[in-house]
């Protein structure tokens, strides 16, 4: 039985497929996208978040740590907070444990949706969510994926899904590694073994100030998609100032600075409305 | 909107410029009140003659649907005043005021059906046929007198539009209220002038029923005559805007506490769907005005098209807390099961807040007291865990307390009699043919209780369990020194209690089976009781005010809140508690059958507004609400919030002076409410979901 780590399930997911979706956020990530905003997804490692607001500098979590210097993942400190502040980010389950906590509302999801797989980068744990997949059919099942991974898994994981979501995150390979630690080749791969497949698809595009946000971009990233029949939509999600938010909780602090907004992203959609893909913007 | 109905929104609502012609009138109504010669029927009667005829009239040339307060306050009538009430005592809610029966629901159709000149026909000939039956004689000929006294004033409107030149209000009065409605804005202005008129006899709240069902035939007559739907829209936005006015001199916990309820949809006498092309437009106007008046009630059940639940969810979307969803499959076997004949059990409408009634046929107290959950369990835990062997005896323990509980409850409010309430009579058909003022001979006379606090009191028995019974971690009188001690010197004991025990609202079945026993013991205790006119004593799931009252001078609770923090409002979980997410709420929350405690009283969601970004998230929400709807939840209540935007609103009250937030069972401006209340709010909106 395969174990993995999970950082949040979120039982109203409303922009994540089609229906009422439950979705399901897989810890760890290949990439290191620079305006991420779920830094807890990226690390495979158990971490402890720490919250401040509302902490009273009471030193109760001092008092009980045994590892001042190096955390290593007691979780005294967690108990011996008055405020509840802290937390492991994660949740070590089973295939079979994570199954059962979603099967749970296996009725509901069957008539108003299904579960979709996010992260971090869910094909990372690829044993881990195919055992998962597995137990969830008949459900209908989604998967958000960066699609950097190797293509085996994107075959395997192709076999057993109702919709793709993926990024492209942008279409020149050179920026694409400035900003997310990685070149765009196997990306580009997979979403090629994607358009062949049949299989029904979203393409996702985070619109990010200074780094991806020019008509040039989206037009070549509109060539790649031309004719793709699986494609029902291609979606733009607008950068949120708040993407920051949960750096502090690691102790980590954004790295992202842009000094422009993107005024707007409707010139980017009519990009792809021309070539006749349809547009979302959530 | 139209730039009428945006000229009306802007005097009204956002410059209230109205407001500067208030001022206090003083009635002295000693001399009636003291004439030991009137009945007490007569008393009220004369007393609401007087205040009406003290009042000064106001129309505005601008305006197509009159009436608007200038009398500041309605002057007291002292407990005592009425022989009626010798011996028996009447509800606190009452107490200052002049009248009348409160929270229950006038019959306005019929009346705005054959006009006063109809009523007095039909009181007249009642009269002639019996009328030498002395009480009924002398109700009806205080029926005579009261419809003189309201066609006087209504003349006087009249006259006062004469003069201010609105040839729209004189000519609508030229007709009403003496004749019945032909036209919608006739019925819309007909409707207005009764609640208005009926405000005279200082109800606390007078909700407005089912006006989708009896406006229905005006609006169709005028839509079959050639209405359009935006004109029939315009002056449903009409009235909503007038029903705004003076909401900040009625009755009322708080500011917004007005009591103006509407119910839409629902069923008709046979029980088939009833929503229509005017409930349509009802909830098309609330959303285009974003006032907090009318309080908007959406009757659905399992056969609601998806339709109306996306139309809901637009409204949803505005964050007013509109509309109250009410569930016809859980709420009408509910009042068939305590008796209520079905036809008049599929006519329910919601009086202040959520409790159910029946139009026209109440005199029900539905808010007369609330169980105090929390404290009970508190009490019970003090005085009997140390000798209860296990959990099982520990809940006899706590039955025994409730059944304690709820025989001082029936000792104080066991002969609670509503006041006299003449008008109220006149609008109800079964106190005219059977000529008794509607306080002495209504079909329906239950009482209600709310249940604030379930959810805590649910959380403190499955951490009583678990810690004591189960796991045997913690002696009895140890876990009640820690609650005595608000959980100083225990604070390890605190963290499991608070954070890692089981909680109703996550689908776990040890802390819902436990809810699922105490909704049942709830009813169980009620049903032993019957009130001094027969009625019956309704659970209820609702908190009013009573969370933040019950908390005020609470202690900690076995559940590891501490002192002094607050209950949740309504059937909600506890404020403590990390939530999986809306479907695990709603299984744990729709377990207990809640057809036994159907007083009123909703399941209570906050959702964060960027749920609502777009259309299809919105379909989204009303699959949601629809799926809630076939749990078998009985009421829900889907608030669209933002924290960060109300701690804003908190800081810079003067920006944000139309902010709309739900309070218990009612919506208010935020920044006029008292900062306890904005609190709580708070508090709620960080737990969305």
């Amino acid at each position: 039985m395969e174990r993995g780590l999970v950082f949040d399930i979120n039982e109203f997911a409303v922009h994540d497929g089609p229906g009422i979706r439950t979705t399901v956020f897989l810890k760890g990530c290949p990439l290191r996208c620079k305006w991420c905003h779920n830094p807890e997804g990226l690390s495979f490692s158990q971490e402890v978040l720490r919250g401040s607001n509302g902490c009273i500098h009471c030193g109760a979590c001092e008092a009980v740590c045994p590892s001042p210097d190096h955390c290593i993942l007691c979780g005294k400190c967690i108990r011996a907070c008055p405020k509840n502040l802290r937390r492991f980010a994660a949740r070590e389950l089973s295939s079979r444990e994570l199954a059962d906590i979603l099967l749970k509302n296996r009725a509901f999801l069957a008539e108003n949706g299904g579960v979709t797989f996010s992260g971090g980068e869910p094909l990372a744990q690829p044993g881990f969510l195919f055992e998962t997949m597995d137990f969830l059919k008949p459900l209908h099942l989604a998967v958000e994926t960066s699609g950097h991974v190797p293509a085996e898994v994107f075959r395997e994981m192709l076999g057993r899904v109702d919709l793709v979501m993926m990024d492209v995150k942008h279409a020149d390979s050179e920026v694409h590694r400035e900003y997310t630690g990685v070149p765009n080749g196997r990306i580009l791969a997979n979403l090629a073994l994607l358009k062949e497949s049949g299989r029904p698809f979203i393409i996702r595009i985070p619109v990010i100030p200074q780094v991806n946000d020019s008509v040039e971009n989206m037009e070549r990233t509109a060539a790649l998609l031309r004719g793709a029949e699986g494609l029902e939509r291609l979606e733009l999600l607008r950068y949120h100032q708040t993407a920051g938010a949960k750096y502090e909780l690691l102790g980590k602090e954004y790295p992202f600075r842009y000094t422009r907004e993107t005024p707007s992203l409707e010139p980017f959609a009519r990009v792809f409305e021309e070539n006749g893909i349809p547009v979302f913007i959530p | 909107m139209t730039e009428y109905i945006e000229k009306q929104l802007d005097y009204f609502v956002n410059r209230r410029d109205h407001k500067r012609l208030r001022r206090e009138i003083p009635v002295d109504l000693t001399d009636i009140l003291a004439d030991p010669a009137l009945s007490d029927e007569e008393k009220a009667t004369r007393a609401h003659a007087r205040v009406m005829r003290s009042e000064e009239i106001v129309v505005f040339p601008w305006e197509r649907i009159a009436g608007t307060r200038v009398m500041l306050r309605l002057p007291e009538f002292p407990h005592g005043s009425y022989g009626y009430l010798d011996g028996r005592i009447s509800h606190m809610l009452n107490e200052p005021t002049i009248g009348g029966i409160s929270n229950n629901v006038a019959e306005y159709g019929h009346a705005i059906t054959v006009g006063l000149e109809g009523l007095r026909a039909e009181v007249s000939s009642r009269l002639g046929e019996r009328g030498e039956e002395e009480e009924a004689r002398a109700f009806w000929k205080n029926q005579l007198l009261l419809i003189d006294e309201l066609e006087a004033f209504a003349d006087r409107i009249r006259d006062a539009a004469e003069a201010q030149g609105n040839e729209t209000v004189r000519r609508t009065f030229s007709r009403i209220p003496r004749q019945g409605a032909e036209s919608f804005l006739e019925a819309l202005q007909f409707l207005k002038f009764l609640n208005f008129a009926l405000r005279y006899e200082n109800p606390t709240h007078s909700p407005l029923g089912r006006f989708d069902q009896y406006m229905y035939p005006f609006f169709a007559a005028d839509r079959a005559r050639g209405m359009t739907k935006e004109e029939a829209l315009e002056l449903v936005e009409d009235f909503f805007i007038s029903l705004n006015r003076d909401t900040d001199i009625y009755f009322g916990i708080q500011q917004g506490d007005s009591g103006q309820a509407m119910v839409l949809g629902g069923v008709d006498a046979q029980g088939n769907c009833a929503y229509n092309e005017l409930s349509e437009l009802c909830i098309r106007a609330s959303l285009e005005l974003a006032v907090i008046d009318p309080k908007i009630n959406l009757r659905v059940d399992k056969n609601t098209p998806m339709e109306v639940f996306r139309l809901g969810s637009r409204l949803t979307k505005k964050g007013l807390g509109f509309p109250q969803y009410c569930n016809d499959d859980v709420v009408v076997p509910a009042l068939v099961g305590w008796g209520y004949e079905l036809e008049d059990a599929r006519d329910y409408a919601v009086a202040g807040c959520w409790e159910f009634v029946i139009p026209g046929y109440g005199a029900e107290g539905i808010n007369y007291e609330a169980m105090p959950f929390v404290k009970l369990v508190n009490r019970c835990m003090e005085e009997h865990l140390e000798e209860c062997a296990d959990f099982d005896a520990f809940m006899d323990c706590l039955e025994g307390e409730m059944e304690a509980q709820m025989a001082r409850i029936d000792a104080v409010f066991h002969n609670t009699a509503p006041r006299p309430s003449p008008m109220h009579s006149l609008l109800s058909k079964q106190a005219v043919s059977i000529g008794r003022d509607i306080s002495k001979c209504a079909k329906y006379n239950n009482f209600g209780l709310h249940g604030p606090g379930i959810a805590t009191a649910v959380d403190s028995l499955a951490a009583i369990k678990k810690v004591v019974y189960d796991d045997g971690s913690v002696l009895p009188h140890e876990l009640i020194d820690a609650v005595a001690r608000n959980f100083e010197g225990w604070e390890d004991l605190h963290h499991t209690l608070r954070f890692d025990a089981p909680k109703m609202g996550n689908d776990d079945d040890r802390a819902d089976g436990i809810a699922v026993r105490l909704v049942d013991m709830y009813a169980r205790v009620l049903s032993h009781y019957r009130n001094g006119f027969g009625g019956r004593y309704r659970p209820g799931t609702g908190s009013a005010m009573y969370y933040m009252w019950m908390s005020e001078d609470m202690g900690a609770s076995p559940d590891g809140r501490l002192r002094g923090e607050p209950l949740p409002a309504n059937y909600s979980p506890s404020l403590n508690v990390r939530l999986n997410g809306p479907v695990s709420m709603f299984k744990s929350f729709c377990k207990p059958d809640l057809r036994k405690v159907c007083n009123g009283g909703p399941v209570t969601l906050e959702l964060h507004d960027s749920v609502f970004r777009n259309e299809e998230a919105i379909d989204k929400v009303a699959m949601l609400v629809r799926a809630f709807i076939l749990m078998g939840g009985h009421q829900l209540q889907l608030n669209a919030v933002n924290s960060d935007l109300l701690r804003k609103a908190q800081r810079e009250p003067e920006n944000y002076r139309n902010l709309v937030v739900r309070v218990w069972g009612w919506s208010g401006y935020f920044v006029e409410l008292s900062r306890e209340y904005q609190d709580h709010i708070i508090a709620r909106a960080a737990m969305t979901l």
